[in-house]
């Protein structure tokens, strides 16, 4: 496996990268939850990704993306998410970090979400992000307001190209083929330190939202072939093509890298039943998680991905699904940050 | 220089460390920054010490406190601080991480709201620490406050070892001879990295607050005998000449307690007491300006209460000429960024559009 993963490095280092954090990131095993929950867990800390202290999944994706942006000239980035959304945070840091000026397009999640000036948010307004925040429409469908959200994208690219600027148009989530490769190349980093650990992961359990990350660990698992089983535990009601999607994103960065193995959509395994009451919406298994990993280890998850994500493998744990003796890989995704959001998004963390 | 770094380091790995952070931390050139100011900027990211996302600091102190308190088979840890103490909630952390009991006293110089509890205060209690709040009574000084929350805390701790409980007792901020120490090695840390990258600082700013820090840096520093100038930005108001006696002090009994024989002395301390105002915790113009513009430059965080006032003091040395241009300078990331998320009284007009 040690020579398929070199294989697999020496293809990416043939992309345009921009070095936006600190790799290899942090795999380490959790000893006490182990000894509580009777299996081998192991964490590999995506939250610490950097450069930033508010790192996070995205950064594997953006070394990438503003790699490809680099290449291409461009002075301006614009990209899309919600008012919180972690992948909008880290592309605007990303963006100051190499002298780019970030334009950010973002959807409110509710009629407060839209002027709390909290978390991320705040974050973006430090950074001095250019940030448009599209009106929030109540009961409106997902792919209406996706389409309002990308017309201001639109409009203000066309009015700074007009201005002289080279625009740079990125998808939310930073779910592009050149994105998914990061998470291809981070599957191969952590099974180097599984190498050197001497652990072979049964599992490797992460939150899966846009399909990027899944759909890269899903292409590095294939390329290595190693034993684990890719569990993505969905942070919400995802659309029915979602495992296409992330199938096709996962082969597109395939073939970026030359790789011959494909993904089907079959090989994409998401359980559905953890995200209710739905997204960025706090749940009691995601709360008492997001507790017991911090009164246990010491570490931080967030309401919106990590949380619930734990509360699923909890859940596999307890129902027999996950037997005892596995060893287990819990991918911390990063998006703390989520913590010091509005109530409404982080629950009851606070209550004593 | 090499041999004395490898001394420092022989004193500080003798003694008992619990392993509470991922060292070294990041040591790297502020390309885009040090273009701006015409200086060679470097940075030492110490808000990146782990293991919980939220580390800073107070993560090396408590590596040598933990490994004392483990070694003492303490069960319970007691410490003090703010409400938004960076300290109080390393400690907490740390406390799970080993399966201690955290107890923290904490007192309020910004009143917590109990439907919005914010930032550390937040961590503390996910961490499920026992808080007990001191609230500033009418007519009371912040001082006198603080002491109230010291008093309150020793007669817990009595109490708990009176009914036979091993109670472990850390300092405010975590500044004790122990809790310095864990800088001093850190001090020996950074020296290997800039020996690795053949960088020699002639300047270090750090924040300064409890004296821990400086304490440990100033005593690795003596012992390594590099030629950079330690210098700490006061974070609130320090009594002149007695802070500097204090630390060293501090410093003197760390370098005891690792069994060196040298020592430092109050004028070993520089600490500049310009950049505090208008007070502990109490935000300033120029510390919005300096964490806006690390952050557009670099695209990394500072916060409102230690490291942006530092960071603030470090930018006017060098619009001043107090340091030369194209000088070498490190600055001391200590952490402490949750403090953007605390109450606005705290956080101040960095958070403002603009």
């Amino acid at each position: 496996m040690k020579q398929k993963i070199e294989q697999l490095n020496a293809r990416a280092r043939a992309l345009p990268r921009a070095q936006l954090g600190f790799f290899p990131t942090p795999l380490h095993r959790l000893d006490r939850l182990s000894g509580r929950l009777g299996i081998e867990l192991y964490i590999k800390r995506d939250d610490l990704t950097g450069m930033s202290l508010f790192g996070g999944n995205k950064i594997r994706k953006l070394e990438h993306l503003m790699g490809d942006v680099l290449a291409q000239g461009a002075d301006t980035v614009i990209t899309y998410g919600a008012v919180q959304s972690n992948h909008a945070m880290q592309t605007a840091t990303a963006c100051r970090r190499l002298g780019l000026h970030p334009v950010l397009c973002l959807n409110p999640c509710s009629e407060r979400d839209a002027g709390n000036v909290r978390a991320n948010y705040l974050l973006n307004r430090i950074l001095g992000a250019e940030v448009h925040v599209v009106d929030y429409i109540a009961g409106e469908a997902e792919a209406d307001m996706k389409a309002r959200r990308r017309a201001v994208g639109r409009s203000r690219a066309q009015a700074l190209t007009q201005a002289g600027h080279t625009c740079y148009d990125m998808p939310s989530g930073g779910a592009s083929p050149l994105g998914t490769v990061g998470y291809i190349t981070g599957y191969a980093e952590l099974m180097g330190q599984c190498l050197d650990l001497g652990i072979a992961p049964d599992y490797v359990f992460s939150a899966t939202g846009t399909g990027g990350t899944q759909g890269g660990m899903v292409g590095g698992h294939l390329a290595l072939g190693d034993r684990a089983q890719v569990i993505g535990i969905a942070d919400s009601p995802l659309d029915d093509d979602f495992e296409e999607n992330s199938a096709a994103l996962c082969n597109g960065a395939m073939a970026l890298l030359g790789l011959e193995e494909r993904a089907k959509a079959s090989d994409i395994y998401v359980d559905h039943n953890y995200y209710a009451p739905g997204y960025e919406k706090p749940s009691d298994i995601g709360t008492r998680a997001i507790r017991l990993m911090a009164r246990e280890e010491g570490l931080m998850l967030d309401p919106v991905y990590t949380g619930k994500a734990f509360a699923g493998l909890l859940d596999w744990i307890e129902q027999g699904r996950v037997k005892p003796g596995s060893t287990v890989v819990f991918w911390h995704t990063g998006g703390v940050t989520a913590l010091f959001a509005d109530r409404e998004i982080a629950g009851p963390l606070g209550e004593a | 220089m090499q041999e004395n770094i490898k001394k420092l380091r022989q004193l500080t790995g003798a003694k008992p460390r619990a392993n509470l952070g991922f060292y070294p931390t990041p040591f790297y050139k502020l390309e885009r920054l040090s273009g701006q100011l015409g200086v060679e900027l470097y940075i030492k990211r110490d808000d990146f010490s782990g293991m919980s996302l939220f580390g800073g600091n107070k993560v090396r102190k408590l590596e040598y406190l933990m490994g004392d308190a483990l070694a003492q088979g303490s069960e319970t840890v007691v410490t003090y601080g703010a409400t938004q103490s960076n300290h109080a909630m390393q400690t907490a952390t740390a406390c799970r991480r080993l399966g201690l009991h955290p107890v923290l006293f904490l007192n309020a110089y910004v009143t917590p709201d109990e439907n919005d509890i914010r930032a550390n205060m937040l961590l503390d209690r996910i961490l499920g620490a026992e808080m007990h709040v001191i609230q500033n009574e009418p007519g009371e000084t912040d001082q006198q406050t603080e002491q109230r929350c010291f008093q309150t805390g020793k007669e817990h701790v009595q109490r708990l070892r009176d009914a036979g409980h091993k109670c472990y007792d850390v300092p405010m901020g975590g500044s004790s001879h122990v809790g310095a120490a864990g800088f001093a090695d850190g001090y020996g840390e950074l020296m290997e990295q800039c020996v690795q990258a053949n960088v020699r600082p002639q300047y270090i700013f750090c924040a300064t607050g409890s004296g821990g820090t400086q304490a440990g840096l100033v005593a690795g520093h003596h012992l390594v005998g590099d030629a950079a100038q330690i210098v700490g930005v006061a974070v609130s108001r320090k009594k002149p000449d007695e802070y500097e006696a204090y630390c060293a002090d501090l410093a003197n009994r760390a370098l005891e307690w690792l069994g060196s024989d040298e020592r430092v002395s109050a004028a070993d301390f520089t600490v500049d007491r310009g950049y505090y105002l208008p007070g502990y915790e109490q935000p300033s113009e120029a510390a919005s300006d300096a964490i806006r513009l690390l952050a557009r430059t670099e695209g990394l965080m500072m916060d409102p209460v230690y490291t942006g006032k530092a960071f603030a003091g470090l930018l006017d040395w060098i619009k001043q000429g107090k340091i030369k241009p194209g000088s070498t300078v490190v600055f001391w990331h200590t952490g402490g960024a949750t403090a953007l998320f605390s109450e606005q009284e705290i956080v101040g007009s960095v958070s403002r559009e603009g």
